[in-house]
């Protein structure tokens, strides 16, 4: 359904909006009571009110469609997708409930700025145009920059959070300059006038530099390699629990972002950029998965392992922008994802307790006879991650490939195929520590139930995901994953 | 029920970690019902598959995308499935007994029987996907179970291995799968056999081919892959002798199978799978011959009955396959016996070395009995099945005389391992062990005795299992109806004379063991070329070594050294895109103009230069500063001098910030001897850029300007809005509430870095050094390197932590 121009509707802006009130309030009452408690109460609160939104945005037709004028777009996707930002928010406040950083006393900021950031995936994941997606980028970087610094005082927090806060700028500006050629080019802002545009004639240099400047933009915040450095020293940098949420909710929210540019604004008409694409989920599957074999650190290799989960997903980019492909595929993984990623980081900032080098692997030795619990939720994480069936990652990577396959990229699916052999190696170090290695000490994990429930439903979220996968899917394809937009 | 009866197993391991150890002792007993129960179920599906009516069942799992859990009970599925739970019972019994006390034993339980489930899944899925699902189950679990003693660096190393080769061809199976599916249209296994034409006449027939054999050769453990199998030996022994010979290696041989009347037939086809079995065949025997573990010496036997049972898949027709059946069946039926009775050996006697041990019958006669009637048909004497299945064999390769005879000489091998294995630990008179043995168990003596009992029965009445089972599995092997009889005694034939043959070469080999076993230790002693070095070299060392390569070049701690690559590749995509996809051609523009604008032009170039090549940062700026007021020059002479004025603003404040900003960094840009280095790649990726912004410039110049905005704001102007400078009339009318925001965002940005400033208050040191180079001048003067533990520490980390 799409609503004329003049009516505007709230229904389709109700999760950003919930979470936006709920950030307001937390931050109000952070300035009267500093308390961690407090704001993550009303965080988690916000969040599930936001989910309900959000998912009546997915199972009712009628909240589908374009309004403010095509800049704001509910389907399937974009639902889908803002059900995912919502889980990986959620999760990650459970994570950090007990946290030191969410503890610091007069630093009422921290779940507003979680609250804040996932305000802004929600917004590009829903962009219709490029104003709301670079609104929405801004949101969700600004608060993502301060969250990754978290640490003061610690050199590798701060030294991460700026280097991430200078690149990722530099990354905006070119993001930006791509936004400017394009409308040079088509004199549009909103994707589906772009599309239109592109596909009416051939594309000149502006729009073929606009739109390889954006996806360098996109491509940093995706972490596609080479635009990726920034991601093992950010995610060994932040608190843990920060790490966890950006890991997920920034990779969701750009993917959904690129998603909508790929399929809508570059028409399958437009050549080039797709090779560009190309090159790049091929450089990201070599470096993400070469660079993640040497990591001793559980937080480290997790970077890595975002980059070379970056290169699946850009494949089913790749297939779904040409419209070869469903871009259900892409909204699955990315709550697959979620699950996965986020349990990892999530038992590896229980196993971590507040020790800096407690992610390294010698940490995990023994693991399993310790505490088997978080063994095998750790074991399920990294053999989902390592796209091992029936678990949710083996759907993701296997999707992607076929996409890839179906879009006639034959020599890049059996690429991700390799790749996906190397990856075996690096979980399994770790899986191997865990099970397989004498405990050389006694294990203490940090005290925290409200952790432990992150680590629950984020292993149920996996095997779940696995074993019936056709319900997400079903969903979110049933919603209609992506619209025909009408300008 | 098909799907209950695959999945009622992984119900059942789910159970075993919590009940195990409140079951105790009688743990191998109670699991084995499971198994027992299955086999029987699936016995009683013979009539209905006999009679030609598979079972059939279909369970949604990603429907949205037909993919589903599809499962098909025919004839060869039945053989196998029936092998899995029969071995299965007397392996779960065995290993209760084996690993009595062990406190992973419940652990072990819930390993085995989700095994068990998942070969079930292998044998009955009839969906390409739901076979690759339960086949990287089984490696999966294969994985723990390699590495169950996980203290032995053996099993670590031998768990990672097979993980690593089963695995890694999985994934390549899984891209066979893929590809094939997509081109024919479905992944329907029944579906593509009822049209094998469809399958062989796709374009992608080939690679697909090449991938899913890759796929199964890993599984089975062929040649050059066969490494990993000997290595899979740290197990304990109820895993080698359910997994590593009965059946997980099988799972290769059944995909063959399976496929070979959709995807067999061709010269490919035939050329491939015997040529690979003929040297899993040879090299088998002869690795054969170097080992003196009771458990190593069994692997390589089962290798050559793995490279056997390839090469009759590749024969095919229905005498192949009628060959290939009742060769698997017997290999099944001795080779468990065998490796639980070497396992009996290791528990009660304490070694599994075969020139420690001697004159063990007495201590332990039901092992040895068992051993011996096992061991008499692995050398394929009659009147056991395993003569049966060797005799087919032959006859089989008799039109292909070269794999004939790597065949006769692999057979012949194996008298010399069964007699090692089998005969010389127990005979004699001193009983010889490293401590005193004793009979086993009942429960580690039952399982083994039924299995080599019943390749005894059958092999005497060999037509009753070929009527049950093997005449219906041979259809599904062959793709069509097939009917034979299968009897002990074929009369004096060319099969016969062939075995009288090996039997006399075995029983040469066996007097000539132990010389050429030491010389032939000697000679391959230090040996590390071979498949065996290969996977040394590449995985072990190979990968990492190019992973540290290019994570060193790709990956820094430096933020000048990210920013090069962004801009470098970004340069570089668009120039290879331009090549590859065409660009747009440029037009020189023509070059005219007055002296004093090539002046300004020239105080410009002369700017950047000075730019790029400062050494320091006040120099940087201030040449920046250069080219800023030369550009603002510009705009002067060509008559825009509102924008003049702007960029005069700008740059002036520019240069004061920046100027600011200098006095609390480090002073020098680069040390020499750092910077030359970088700054030639520098220089390359600079000027690329710049030339491609040049370009782009040029291109801009030449697109056609749409004049619609600029004519609507040129007649709007004045009419509407009374002011004739059109740009101030953009900003504060048409655009006011454009205006106003950036006015807005302007003002909390100050006051955000007020609030800032207030807060932080004057900093006594920097404590970032971003740009700082590895020991360069300390600011603080403290004494303390400014960027310890930095790029240094971290790109270490990044490089140098692989193991």
């Amino acid at each position: 359904m799409i609503v004329p121009p003049d009516g505007l509707v709230l229904g389709g802006i109700a999760p950003a909006l919930t979470l936006l009130v709920a950030a307001a309030t937390a931050l109000i009452l952070g300035t009267v009571r500093a308390d961690a408690r407090q704001g993550g109460a009303v965080a988690l609160l916000g969040l599930a009110a936001a989910a309900v939104f959000a998912v009546r945005n997915l199972v009712d037709p009628g909240a589908h469609g374009a309004t403010f004028g095509v800049q704001w777009v509910v389907d399937g996707a974009s639902a889908g997708l803002a059900v995912a930002i919502l889980v990986g928010t959620f999760l990650a406040v459970l994570l950090s409930w007990d946290a030191p950083v969410a503890r610091v006393g007069d630093r009422p900021e921290f779940h507003p700025l979680l609250l804040l950031a996932a305000t802004g995936g929600i917004a590009m994941v829903h962009a219709g145009d490029f104003v709301v997606l670079l609104l929405g980028l801004e949101i969700l970087s600004l608060s993502v920059y301060a969250l990754s610094a978290w640490r003061t005082g610690v050199r590798e927090g701060e030294e991460a959070g700026m280097k991430y806060f200078l690149l990722g700028a530099f990354a905006s500006a070119i993001l930006i300059y791509g936004v400017a050629l394009t409308y040079g080019a088509t004199g549009a802002f909103d994707f589906a006038s772009i599309g239109a545009a592109l596909a009416a004639g051939a594309p000149g240099p502006l729009a073929l530099l606009g739109g390889a400047f954006v996806l360098v933009g996109l491509g940093f915040k995706v972490s596609f390699a080479p635009f990726h450095q920034w991601a093992p020293d950010v995610y060994t940098g932040a608190p843990t629990p920060v790490t966890a949420f950006m890991s997920v909710v920034v990779k969701v929210a750009a993917f959904g972002a690129l998603l909508r540019v790929a399929s809508e604004a570059w028409p399958a008409t437009v050549p080039s950029l797709d090779l560009m694409l190309a090159i790049l989920v091929a450089l990201t599957l070599v470096v993400g998965n070469l660079g993640a074999l040497l990591q001793s650190g559980a937080k480290r290799m997790l970077g890595y392992s975002a980059v070379a989960h970056a290169g699946y997903l850009g494949l089913a980019v790749l297939a779904a922008g040409q419209g070869l492909a469903s871009p259900t595929t892409v909204v699955w993984y990315l709550l697959a994802y979620t699950f996965m990623n986020l349990g990892a980081f999530a038992v590896t900032h229980l196993v971590m307790h507040d020790d800096p080098q407690g992610d390294r692997i010698e940490a995990w030795q023994g693991l399993g006879a310790r505490k088997p619990g978080l063994a095998i939720a750790m074991t399920l994480f990294l053999f989902s991650l390592a796209g091992f069936p029936p678990l949710a990652g083996f759907f993701g990577k296997a999707l992607a490939v076929r996409a890839a396959f179906d879009a006639g990229w034959s020599s890049l699916a059996v690429l991700a195929l390799l790749a996906a052999v190397v990856a075996v190696v690096y979980y399994t170090r770790f899986v191997f520590a865990m099970w397989f290695a004498r405990a050389p000490r006694a294990i203490e994990v940090a005290p925290s139930d409200a952790a432990r429930w992150a680590v629950g439903l984020a292993a149920a979220g996996t095997v779940a995901m696995g074993l019936f996968p056709d319900v997400w899917y079903a969903l979110v394809e049933g919603a209609g994953a992506a619209l025909a937009l009408v300008p | 029920m098909l799907s209950a009866a695959v999945l009622i197993g992984f119900a059942v391991a789910a159970l075993a970690p919590l009940a195990t150890p409140a079951l105790g002792a009688r743990a191998g007993w109670v699991w084995a019902l499971l198994p027992a129960g299955l086999a029987t179920w699936f016995a009683a599906q013979i009539p209905q598959v006999r009679a030609g009516a598979p079972l059939e069942q279909a369970v949604p799992w990603l429907p949205s995308l037909g993919i589903e859990l599809a499962f098909r009970l025919d004839g060869l599925s039945l053989v196998f499935a029936l092998m899995i739970t029969i071995i299965g019972t007397a392996v779960v019994i065995y290993a209760g007994g084996y690993l009595r006390g062990d406190r992973q034993l419940p652990r072990f339980y819930l390993l085995l029987l989700a095994f068990m489930a998942a070969m079930l899944g292998v044998v009955v899925a009839d969906d390409l996907i739901s076979l690759f699902v339960f086949w990287e189950l089984t490696s999966l679990t294969s994985y723990f179970l390699i590495g169950y003693k996980h203290d032995k660096e053996e099993s670590r190393a031998g768990a990672l291995q097979g993980l690593l080769i089963t695995g890694s061809g999985g994934l390549a199976m899984l891209a066979g799968f893929l590809l094939l599916g997509a081109d024919v249209g479905t992944f329907r296994i029944s579906a593509m056999l009822a049209d094998p034409a469809v399958v062989q006449a796709s374009p992608v027939y080939l690679p697909a081919l090449l991938l899913i054999a890759l796929g199964a050769f890993t599984k089975s453990a062929q040649f050059p892959f066969h490494v990993w199998l000997p290595n899979a030996m740290a197990a304990p022994t109820p895993v080698s002798s359910y997994l590593h010979s009965a059946t997980m290696v099988k799972a290769g041989v059944y995909l063959l199978a399976r496929l070979a009347p959709a995807m067999g037939g061709t010269a490919v086809w035939f050329w491939l799978l015997t040529g690979v079995g003929t040297a899993t065949l040879l090299a088998a025997a002869t690795l054969a011959l170097l080992q003196r573990d009771a458990k190593r010496l069994l692997a390589y036997s089962t290798l050559i009955a793995l490279g056997a049972l390839v090469v009759m898949v590749g024969v095919g027709g229905p005498l192949g396959a009628e060959a290939m059946l009742a060769f698997m069946v017997a290999h099944a039926l001795y080779k468990a016996p065998l490796f639980m009775v070497a396992g009996n050996l290791d528990h009660e006697a304490g070694s599994r070395d075969v020139t420690v041990l001697s004159g063990l019958g007495r201590a332990m006669p039901i092992s040895w009995a068992v051993a011996l009637v096992a061991a008499i048909s692995a050398a394929g004497l009659p009147p056991m099945l395993g003569f049966v299945g060797k005799e087919l064999a032959y006859e089989t390769l008799l039109p292909h005389p070269w794999a004939l005879a790597a065949l006769v000489a692999a057979s012949a091998v194996m008298v010399p391992i069964v007699v090692l294995v089998a005969w010389r630990p127990f005979a004699g008179r001193e009983p010889r062990a490293p401590k005193a043995a004793h009979e086993a168990p009942v429960s580690m003596w039952i399982g083994p005795a039924v299995l080599a009992t019943l390749g005894l029965g059958f092999g005497l009445a060999p037509d009753v299992l070929a009527q049950a089972l093997l005449v219906p599995a041979a259809a599904g092997l062959v793709g069509a109806p097939v009917d034979f009889y299968l009897k002990l005694w074929h009369g004096v034939n060319a099969a016969l004379l062939l075995s009288i043959a090996t039997i006399l070469l075995g029983a040469f080999l066996v007097l000539v063991w132990r010389p050429l076993h030491d010389a032939l230790r000697t000679r391959f002693a230090d040996v590390r070329v071979g498949p065996a070095g290969i996977y040394d070299a590449l995985v072990l060392r190979g990968i990492p070594t190019v992973a540290k390569g290019l994570t060193k070049r790709v990956q820094s701690d430096d933020l000048q050294h990210h920013l090069l690559t962004i801009t470098g590749f970004t340069v570089g995509l668009l120039a290879l895109t331009a090549v590859v996809r065409g660009g747009p051609t440029l037009a020189l523009p023509t070059v005219d103009g007055a002296l004093h604008e090539f002046l300004v032009l020239a105080l410009i170039v002369v700017g950047a230069l000075g730019t790029a090549s400062a050494h320091s940062r006040l120099r940087a700026i201030t040449s920046l500063g250069v080219v800023g007021f030369g550009i603002a020059l510009l705009f002067v002479m060509f008559s825009a001098p509102d924008l003049a004025v702007t960029q005069f603003l700008v740059e002036t404040l520019t240069v004061i910030v920046l100027a600011l900003v200098l006095t609390r960094l480090p002073s020098a840009l680069l040390r020499d001897g750092e910077a030359r280095g970088r700054s030639r790649l520098a220089l390359v990726i600079a000027a690329t850029a710049g030339a491609a912004f040049s370009a782009l410039l040029l291109a801009v110049t030449q697109t056609p300007f749409d004049r619609r905005l600029s004519d609507f704001f040129d007649a709007a102007s004045y009419p509407d809005a009374l002011g004739s400078n059109v740009v101030n009339v953009i900003l504060v009318d048409f655009r006011a509430i454009d205006t106003l925001g950036e006015i807005f965002v302007l003002a909390v940005a100050a006051t955000g870095a007020y609030a800032l400033l207030r807060r932080l208050g004057p900093r006594p040191e920097p404590e970032i050094a971003y740009a700082a180079p590895r020991g360069s001048a300390d600011p603080a003067g403290d004494g303390e390197p400014s960027d310890a533990g930095t790029p240094g520490g971290r790109a270490a980390d990044d490089g140098g932590a692989g193991s």
